[in-house]
Order: structure tokens, then C-alpha cells, then sequence
């Protein structure tokens, strides 16, 4: 039986009545699913959590599917409604997160494995490294909304638009916080620039 | 002395957006970054630098989210938990703490149950009839006789009285 009709039948006949643009929601999770994930995975940097956030956030968007005006796109919605996860995640559990973190941590050397080889040199391939080690350990130096907002924009590529919907923020507020970001990216690039010359 | 993009410059060329409108620099930052190798190198290097981060994020994610979905059809819990013997430990106590008083429930109900709703069959009805002849027999036997009942010495002769008395009346 299709998880619909099994949710159908279980809603009382009040909330049965109206439709919304979330009711298939095996279709948005399908969608969605990964990008979410990799949302929480980037921001949080466990992947035990990241998963649990995901399903968190398919989960309230079904219970406050009623609420959805349709005023944004989906996705839109879904990011918004992760980014509260995170952080409310972030927040109360601060301590027991920098705890898991020393665990199951996503190490810069995890991800750059997958950084791509267009160049096989060797030196060329140092580099790449380096530069995403250097991005990688900024981001985690960044304010908690700076994040967010980098992350929304640099990891998603969305537009300052759709993150200013998603924060709730400003498009000058949300430009601000990218300007910072990059700020921070940009000294410890220069300096490690130096540092090589 | 050399004039370079300011940070808002540079970050707007990154940031580049096609959902704002453009400014009236855009222009003059494109020139200078035509004619500025210090401005161009370090653009180039800062946008290969979040390209990196993003594909590799990316990638990365790809593969975890693969992974988790494959855990996700199985329900045995995660490996470094089963790997662990401290938790072994918990979950032997715990076992052994459930299956007590579950014990004792199963002895209460395997006790006997009285004999009153025991089938009656012929065989023990024959056997009890012939114990109880038995125990009868004993009894008259084991009876001195002078200690047996006397018979009723007035047995007949009220008899006979109250005949008589019937033909009175």
C-alpha cells in the first residue's frame, strides 16, 4: 500500500479536506533527501546527526505541511526548516556536539579525497589540497549565522534572494555576513600565500 | 602606490548574482581586474579555492549519503556500538534482569491444577466403588457385636397398637 493512502487514512477527516503541495511527500524526500543531507552533513559535520537531522526535517515538514502557503518554492521551505534544525542542534547541544565531534568528526582528510583531479601533477594536487583544507577550517571558524549564510550560498550556490528568504534576513544583512566570511577566508588565504613566498 | 579592488568589490565579483541588480561598478571592476594581476590572481585563486570546497563537499556527501541509506534498510544498530564491550556487558545485564521475573511468571503458571477439574473416567469409578466396599466391610467387621445397634424392642408391638387403635376409631 502507497504511504498516502496509509497516511490518509489515519488523519482525521478536518485535516483530510485540504490538499497541500506536500502530500507526496515520497516524491520530496526523493527529491530533496540528499541535498538536505548534504546541508546538515556540511554543517554539523557528523554524519549520525546529519541523518537524524534529515529525517527531523522531512518529519516537521509533514506535521506543519497545513502551514505551507506556497508563497516560497519547496525547497525553500525544507531549507528554512533545516536550518532551525541546525540551529537549535547546535545550540542546546553545543557541548555534546564538540564532544561527538573528537568521534566521528568529519575530518578535512575525508573530504579531500574527493577533491577532483583535473591535473594529475603531483604539485597541482598539493595545492588543491591545501586550499581545501584552508577553505574547510575557516568555515569552521565562522560565526553561527556566517556559516549558514556561506553554506546557503557557496555549498548550495542559491542566490542572496532565496537566502534572505531562508534566513529571514535582509539581502543587505545577508551580503554583510557573506562579506565576512569571506573575509576570514581571504586573511588566512593571504597568509598562507605569504607563508609560501 | 598601486590601487587594488576594495573586499566589497572582490566579494561582489564572487558573489556575482543574477537576482540583484547591477551596479554602475561592475564595470570598472571588470577593467581593473583586466588590467590588475594581483587582483585577478587572487580572485581566480579564492574562486578555485570555493569550487574546490563545494565539489569536494559535495562529493563527499554523495558517498555518506549512499552509505547511510544502505545502514538504513538494515535494522542491526551501528557496528561501532556491537564492536564495543561495554555495551555488550549493559545489554547481557539487561537481558538477564528481563528474563527474571518473566521466569517466575512461567513457574506460577506450570504449577499443578487442583483435582477437582480432573476427567472421571470408568476405570476410577469401578476402583472407588470397590475401596469404599472394602472400607465398608472393615468397619462392620472391625464392630464388636455388642456394641452393634439392638434392635427395637418396641418395633412390633407399636405396630400392633396402632392397628388396634385404627380399628377403634
Amino acid at each position: 500500500m502507497p504511504s498516502q493512502a496509509i497516511i490518509s487514512e489515519r488523519l482525521p477527516a478536518t485535516q483530510q479536506a485540504v490538499a497541500t503541495p506536500l502530500d507526496d511527500m515520497d516524491s520530496i524526500v526523493a527529491m530533496y533527501e540528499q541535498r538536505i543531507f548534504r546541508f546538515h552533513l556540511v554543517s554539523i559535520r557528523d554524519r549520525d546527526v546529519a541523518q537524524s537531522l534529515t529525517q527531523d526535517t522531512f518529519l516537521r515538514a509533514w506535521n506543519a505541511r497545513s502551514t505551507f502557503r506556497g508563497d516560497c518554492a519547496i525547497s525553500t521551505w525544507l531549507m528554512r526548516i533545516a536550518l532551525n534544525l541546525v540551529r537549535d542542534h547546535t545550540r542546546t547541544d553545543r557541548f555534546r556536539f564538540w564532544k561527538r565531534v573528537s568521534e566521528t568528526a568529519v575530518d578535512v582528510s575525508d573530504i579531500s579525497s574527493h577533491v577532483p583531479h583535473r591535473d594529475s601533477s603531483l604539485e597541482s594536487r598539493l595545492i588543491a589540497h591545501e586550499q581545501l583544507a584552508l577553505v574547510w577550517e575557516s568555515v569552521a571558524q565562522l560565526s553561527e549565522r556566517q556559516r549558514n549564510v556561506f553554506l546557503l550560498r557557496f555549498l548550495d550556490e542559491l542566490e542572496l534572494s532565496e537566502i534572505a528568504t531562508i534566513t529571514g534576513l535582509p539581502v543587505s544583512t545577508v551580503k554583510t555576513h557573506l562579506y565576512r566570511a569571506l573575509a576570514t577566508i581571504r586573511a588566512r588565504h593571504n597568509a598562507t600565500h605569504k607563508e609560501d613566498q | 602606490m598601486t590601487l587594488h579592488l576594495t573586499h566589497e568589490q572582490l566579494c561582489d565579483v564572487i558573489l556575482a548574482d543574477s537576482s540583484l541588480p547591477r551596479e554602475g561598478t561592475s564595470t570598472i571592476v571588470q577593467d581593473h581586474l583586466h588590467a590588475c594581476l594581483h587582483c585577478s590572481a587572487e580572485l581566480e585563486s579564492l574562486r578555485a579555492s570555493l569550487a574546490l570546497f563545494r565539489e569536494a563537499s559535495t562529493a563527499y556527501a554523495g558517498q555518506q549519503f549512499v552509505r547511510s541509506c544502505m545502514q538504513r534498510g538494515s535494522i542491526a544498530p551501528p557496528q561501532h556500538l556491537l564492536t564495543q564491550p561495554l555495551y555488550w556487558a549493559a545489554a547481557a545485564v539487561l537481558l538477564v534482569a528481563a528474563s527474571f521475573p518473566l521466569n517466575l511468571y512461567r513457574q506460577q503458571q506450570h504449577r499443578p491444577v487442583p483435582a477437582a477439574t480432573a476427567v472421571v473416567t470408568p476405570h476410577t469409578t469401578e476402583s472407588d466403588e470397590a475401596l469404599l466396599e472394602d472400607v465398608d466391610q472393615t468397619l462392620s467387621a472391625d464392630v464388636p457385636s455388642p456394641m452393634e445397634p439392638l434392635a427395637d424392642p418396641t418395633a412390633s408391638s407399636t405396630s400392633a397398637d396402632s392397628t388396634t387403635y385404627q380399628r377403634k376409631n
